[in-house]
Formats: structure tokens, sequence, C-alpha cells
């Protein structure tokens, strides 16, 4: 009984320490991204989209807490809604339980599921750095976009320089045969067939 | 002197033979008839000298020269054809600047205008213009190039009377100038008056050529009408004249154009006095006679 | 020569006939601008749906350039229709006229004459192309400003601003050839038939015709389609692909040109030998 006890003692012990330790990390994550201002910055926009053929602009960016961000520039504009520097404060800022996944190198990744039902995103793998906290990659399974991943790439700075990020093409439902003139010139994705489209970011900020 | 002469012209259109074997001259500086009734091809032969429908067969040789062409004779004559072609959206004076421009010598518009009697309506649009107007618009646009040979068909349709006899003096002042003249026509009596040499057509052949001076000469047929039965001695004269008498009391006579008037006077001096006297000359009896 | 083109010029814009079909091309614009100022932000935005689901879209959608990419749309029919009727007219005007007598009776050849009322519908052709090009393009810069252009050719293109001007003046250019190639066919049926109408008629109903046809991109008839003149017609809208086809837009010029000369061909052919009996 003794026995019995101390056992599960340790083991309640060893999952709450872990529990607390797990809560502190992702405290630490949400506290330095939701104390985050609004960022300005200049943003190189490259789309990489079958059925998309848009030149890289580059566009002036204003992102604001609850807000849409303001986009400025020559021309007609594309910001990915999705994967963006100020995403992080969204998605952490949400209700979630954290889950710790693995750890590689000096990064870990947690997956984050999402206790909201009004939320389009439902499970979250995120990978950060152990030392300051910058998120690296993010996996995201939304309703109604299929999955996005997002790769980070920092200098010195805190927030990230350049983000690249995927996504399912099927899902974005292109108008392409819609009432568009085919000349057979290029491929899209057939309707049951999905391809992966890319955009990449390149942020200077202001 | 010939100015030209077509020998052997064929023509088919359609499968319908339009000319056979047809060969005729035209005399330089006469004004020459070219007289069938409608359907007789008249307009067909003129449209192959103007260069618009090819002949199947025939040759044409100007002044002597065999190897000429249609499009010669095209290029020294001036050409009415069918009814009044023009620009209804020009004026008189833009129409025929118009064709000016595309002859390398021409006449002045506003001469060529006061020719035809449509001096001071130059800047009328042709869309407004009666049947008649048009017509001489279009015999002024045939004078454009002061051509050698006129060839007109059928040029006095749509005139009134004024308007025909105008046009007939204009014609013969201009052949009086020296040139050529082809007129077709249905109308006999207005073309022996004007005309110094007729081609009969008909059903696509040339069934008759000939000179003025030679139809003068020639016997004509008179029809005599007389208001009372006619004596015996004067029924015996006309029978040695060889004179029909028709039912109707009308005498019928060919005579020689010398003696007519001796004749009527020998009548009159038997009692009898023809009170109107009809002269059909041997064009317009040959003509009845083939178009019958 | 140059006489007879400048006569033949002369002819042309003295009638009523020009004028009204020049009226009928800006007022189609005018009535495709008017169109799209009031409804062109719906249209666009109910277009661009999946996409602005994903992204944020910003910049002046429906602008000028688009508007006058719109306009060339009118290509289809429109615009043939328009040109046709004044492009047959140069040639079976003279026989309905009667004057086509009256001309031939000129000392002229029958080769000069036919060459003359050629290059005055060439010239007609490039002349009614530009009065199209500036009336969709002017006013409809004035009216709704300078922008990028959304195109929905093989997917979606975003044509740059700065690259708008020269795609659209070589889609002219393209066009020019494309109408002039559809107009010596409606010239061969003018000389054919010596009537306007049947001429008109006729080439309306190939047009229309093969355009169906083009429609129908599978089975029995996709192999035809590059025999068919609509197919090539259509190229111009190769300009306003991201990275311009020139083989393909280079196969389509050479075989308008092709088009152009076996009609100029046969129409000169035929009137050399035509029996002129009206």
């Amino acid at each position: 009984m003794r026995t019995q006890l101390t056992f599960a003692l340790l083991f309640f012990s060893f999952v709450l320490t872990g529990q607390t330790q797990n809560d502190l990390v992702i405290q630490k994550l949400r506290e330095k991204y939701s104390g985050q201002k609004d960022i300005k910055c200049q943003i190189l926009v490259k789309v990489e989209v079958e059925g998309i053929h848009i030149p890289e602009k580059k566009i002036y960016v204003e992102f604001q807490k609850g807000k849409k961000p303001v986009i400025k520039g020559e021309g007609l504009l594309l910001l990915p809604k999705k994967g963006t520097a100020d995403q992080f404060a969204e998605l952490l800022s949400s209700n979630f339980q954290a889950i710790f996944l693995q750890k590689k190198g000096a990064a870990v990744c947690y997956k984050l599921v999402s206790l909201d039902p009004a939320s389009d995103w439902i499970t979250a793998d995120i990978w950060f750095t152990e030392k300051n906290y910058n998120i690296i990659e993010t996996i995201v399974n939304s309703k109604k976009h299929g999955t996005f991943s997002a790769l980070y790439t920092y200098s010195d700075k805190e927030m990230p320089i350049k983000s690249v990020i995927t996504f399912d093409v099927k899902k974005f439902k292109l108008p392409l045969k819609f009432i568009g003139r085919e000349q057979g010139l290029t491929e899209y994705p057939e309707n049951d067939k999905v391809s992966r489209g890319k955009i990449t970011l390149n942020y200077i900020y202001l | 002197m010939k100015l030209f002469k077509v020998t052997d012209l064929n023509l088919k259109l359609g499968g319908k033979t339009i000319l056979k074997d047809v060969s005729f001259h035209l005399e330089k500086g006469k004004i020459t008839g070219l007289i069938g009734p409608n359907g007789s091809g008249k307009s067909s032969l003129i449209k192959v000298l103007a260069g618009l429908v090819f002949p199947d067969r025939g040759a044409i040789c100007i002044e002597n020269d065999t190897t000429s062409t249609f499009l010669e004779l095209r290029n020294k004559s001036g050409f009415l054809i069918d009814s009044p072609a023009l620009y209804p959206f020009l004026d008189a004076t833009e129409n025929l600047n118009l064709f000016c421009k595309l002859n390398k010598k021409h006449l002045e518009v506003e001469s060529l205008l006061n020719m035809v009697g449509l001096a001071g309506i130059g800047e009328k649009k042709v869309k407004h213009f009666s049947t008649g107007m048009k017509q001489r618009l279009s015999i002024a646009q045939s004078l454009i190039g002061d051509p050698e040979v006129l060839i007109l068909d059928e040029p006095f349709n749509g005139l009134d009377p004024n308007g025909a006899n105008d046009l007939a003096d204009l014609l013969k002042s201009l052949n009086k100038a020296g040139k050529s003249i082809l007129i077709s026509s249905h109308l006999l009596r207005d073309m022996e008056i004007l005309a110094d040499e007729f081609i009969v057509i008909y059903r696509g052949e040339i069934v008759l050529q000939v000179n003025k001076e030679t139809l003068q000469r020639e016997d004509k047929k008179i029809i005599l009408t007389f208001q009372d039965r006619i004596g015996n001695e004067a029924l015996a004269y006309l029978k040695d004249l060889h004179a029909e008498i028709l039912d109707n009391g009308n005498v019928v006579l060919v005579l020689c154009p010398d003696i007519i008037a001796s004749v009527i006077t020998k009548l009159v001096g038997l009692g009898d006095v023809p009170v109107n006297m009809e002269t059909l000359t041997v064009l317009q009896e040959r003509y009845l006679d083939i178009t019958k | 020569m140059k006489t007879l083109i400048l006569i033949e010029l002369y002819k042309l814009f003295k009638s009523n006939r020009t004028y009204l079909v020049f009226a009928i091309a800006i007022l189609l614009m005018i009535i495709i601008d008017l169109g799209l100022y009031k409804d062109g932000d719906e249209l666009f935005g109910y277009l661009l749906q999946p996409i602005s689901e994903n992204f944020f879209i910003e910049g002046n959608m429906v602008n000028g350039y688009l508007i006058s990419y719109l306009a060339l749309n009118t290509l289809w029919v429109h615009i043939p229709i328009l040109i046709i009727i004044v492009t047959t007219h140069i040639f079976s005007s003279e026989f309905e006229l009667g004057t086509i007598k009256t001309l031939l009776t000129q000392p002229i050849e029958r080769t000069e004459l036919i060459a003359a009322k050629i290059v005055a519908m060439i010239c007609f052709v490039i002349i009614f192309m530009l009065v199209v090009a500036l009336s969709a393009l002017l006013p409809a810069l004035v009216l709704f400003g300078f922008g990028d252009v959304i195109v929905f050719i093989d997917g979606i293109q975003f044509i740059q601003q700065p690259t708008y001007l020269g795609r659209y003046m070589l889609a002219i250019f393209f066009s020019i050839i494309s109408m002039v190639a559809f107009s010596s066919m409606a010239m061969f049926f003018a000389l054919y038939f010596r009537n306007t109408l049947s001429a008109i008629l006729i080439s309306i109903g190939i047009l229309i015709l093969s355009t169906l046809i083009q429609t129908f991109i599978f089975g029995f008839f996709s192999d035809w389609q590059p025999f068919l003149f609509t197919y090539h017609f259509a190229k111009w809208q190769l300009f306003f692909v991201d990275t311009i086809p020139v083989k393909t837009i280079v196969n389509a010029v050479i075989f308008l040109l092709v088009m152009i000369l076996f009609f100029v061909a046969l129409s000169v052919m035929r009137f050399k030998k035509m029996q002129i009996t009206e």
C-alpha cells in the first residue's frame, strides 16, 4: 500500500513537473509574442502557386493587432493571410492545449490543439528555439484550407527575415476553369489532384 | 475609212448564245446606229467592246492593226452602258472629278456639265437627281477623257423630248468635231434621223449593215390614204405601178424616192388627192420583217 | 495605282456607312465602361473570392487597363461583324450601284482596281482597330485610372502595369492581321455573290460556326481546332500571359498571313475573269 502510494505520488509529481515545465515554456512563448507591438515592414512577396502568375512584388505592410494589415505598393498586391510574421500572436493568444512532441538540437516541437470550436485552425505543430523562443516552423491544420506549413528564418533580430509558406492548392478552389480560357500553355491541377503552392516572404523591418 | 472592224464575235453566257458570228465595222468620223429589239444582244455587244465581257471567240482590228485588242479600243473610247451608274452619295462634280483622276488627259468638269445642260447643279448629290439628269451626267462622264470614239448604249433613255433634242445636237456637234460615235437604240425613227450608218442586230446576229446614202437611194414603201373611192383612171395608173389596194381603200406602193413626188402629182391631176401619205423606209421595213 | 487607292479611300470616307460603324464601335466601348463602372468591383470580387479567402488583395483592381482588356474581348464577334459591314461594301457596292461598269471602262487594269480596293480595305481595318484601341483605352483610363490587370488565361495572370501598354499594342497589331484575314475572306464572298448582304451573312455564319466548334474542346472536333481561323484569332490573348509564347504567336501569324494570301489570290483570279453583265 505504501509502495503503491509512493509510486503514484512519484508518477504524478513527474507528470505535474513535466506539465508545469510545458506550461512555463508555452507561457514564455506567449509572453514573447503577445507583447508584440505593431509591425511595420517591407516584404518582398514571391508567389509560386500553380495557376497564379504574379511576379515578385515589393509591398509595404503595417501589421496592427486585431486589425486588417495596411498594405501599400504599386499595382495589385497579394499578401497571404496565414504564415506572416504577425501570426504567432494570433496563434498563441487563442485557447489551446500544448503537448510537447520532440526536441531536435536547439529546437523543440510542441503540438497545439485548439480548444476553441470557433477557430479555423484545429492543430498546429510549432518548432521553436529553446534559447530565444524564435518560432522556426509551423504546420497548421485548418478546417477550410487544409494544411499550411511555414518555415521562418532569422538573423540577429527577434522577428523572422524570411518565411516560406506552403499549402494545398486544390483547397484554394482557384477559378482556373471557371471563366478563364485555356491555351494549353501551363498545367494546373485537375479537380481531384492536390498540389502544393509556395509563397516566399522576405522581410525588411522599418 | 474603217476605224475598227470586229470579226466572228461569239459569246455564250450561262449556256445561252448571246452573240453568234458577229462581224461589223465602224466608220471613222460617222455616227453609227446599232439597232435591235430588246434582248437582241446590243448591250452585250457593247459590253464586249468595253472589255466588261470576254467573248468566247472573235477579233478586233483597229485602223488596220490586226494585233489590236478590245482593251485598246476601250482605252480610246468613252462609254455609256445600260442605265446611269454613278455614286449616289457624291455630288455631280465629285463624281466627274473622281473619273477625271483616272484619265491622263481630261476635259474640265465645268465644261462637261455645261455640255450636257447640268450647269449650276454640280453640288447636288446624285441621289437627288432625276433619271434624265443622271443620264446627262453619265453622258458627261463618257466624255471625260475627250475620247476619239463614243460608244453609247440607249443614251436617249429617260430624256424628255427637249433633252433628247439637246443630246442629238450635242452628238452631231461632237461628230462634226471628228468623233466617231456608235449608238445603240431600239428607237428606229430617231436613229434614222441621227445616224449615218446602221447596223441591225437580231437574236445575237448582225442581219444588216448599211449606210444612209444607200438607204436613201433604195425604194420606199408608201401608204396612201384617199378620202373617197379612187377613180378608174387613177386605179389603172396605180396598177401599172404594181400598187396593192387594201380593203380599207388605202394604197400601198413601193417607189424609188425620186419619183414619189411625180406620182402624187399625177394622182392629183387625175382628181384623186391622197389625204395622207405614210412612208416606211427600207430600214424600217426590213426591221419590222426581221422582228415579226 | 496611288490615285486609285486615294479614290477608294475617298469613296470609303465619303460614305455614311463608315462613320456609322465607327460610332457603333465607340458606343460599344462606352457601354462596357459604364457597365463596369457600376458593377466592376462586385464582379471581380466574386471572381477572386477563392483567393481573397486566403490572401489580402489590395490595389486598384477595376482600372482603365483592365477595362481596355475586357473591351478587346469584343473581338470575338462584334468587331469582325462591324468591320465586314464596310469591307464587303468596298467590293460589292460597285456591282450593286452598277458603277463597276463605269470604273472598268476607264483606262485602268482590273488587277490595279482590285489591288487598290484591297489596300483601301487594309487601311480601313488599321484605322478602325486603332480607333477601337484608343476608344477602349483612353476613356477607361480617365474614368478608372491605372493599375495591374488580372487576366484569366491558363490560370490567373497578374499583368503588371508598366508592361501592359506594350502588350496591348502588340495585341492590337495582331488583331489587325486577324481582321484583315477575316475581311479577305469576306471580300471573296462579296466578289462571288456581288452582293453585300449575302457576303456579310455567309462570313458571319462561318465565324459563328467556327467559334462554336472551338468550344467543343473534346472528342470529334478537338483535332480540327488548328485549322479554324478563329482558333488563331484567339491568340491575341497570349500577349497577356506572363511569359509570352512567341512561337505560338508566330505560328498563328503565319496561318493568318497564308489565309490572307489565299483569299486575295482567289479574289484577284475571280475578278480578272469576271463577266460584268450587270
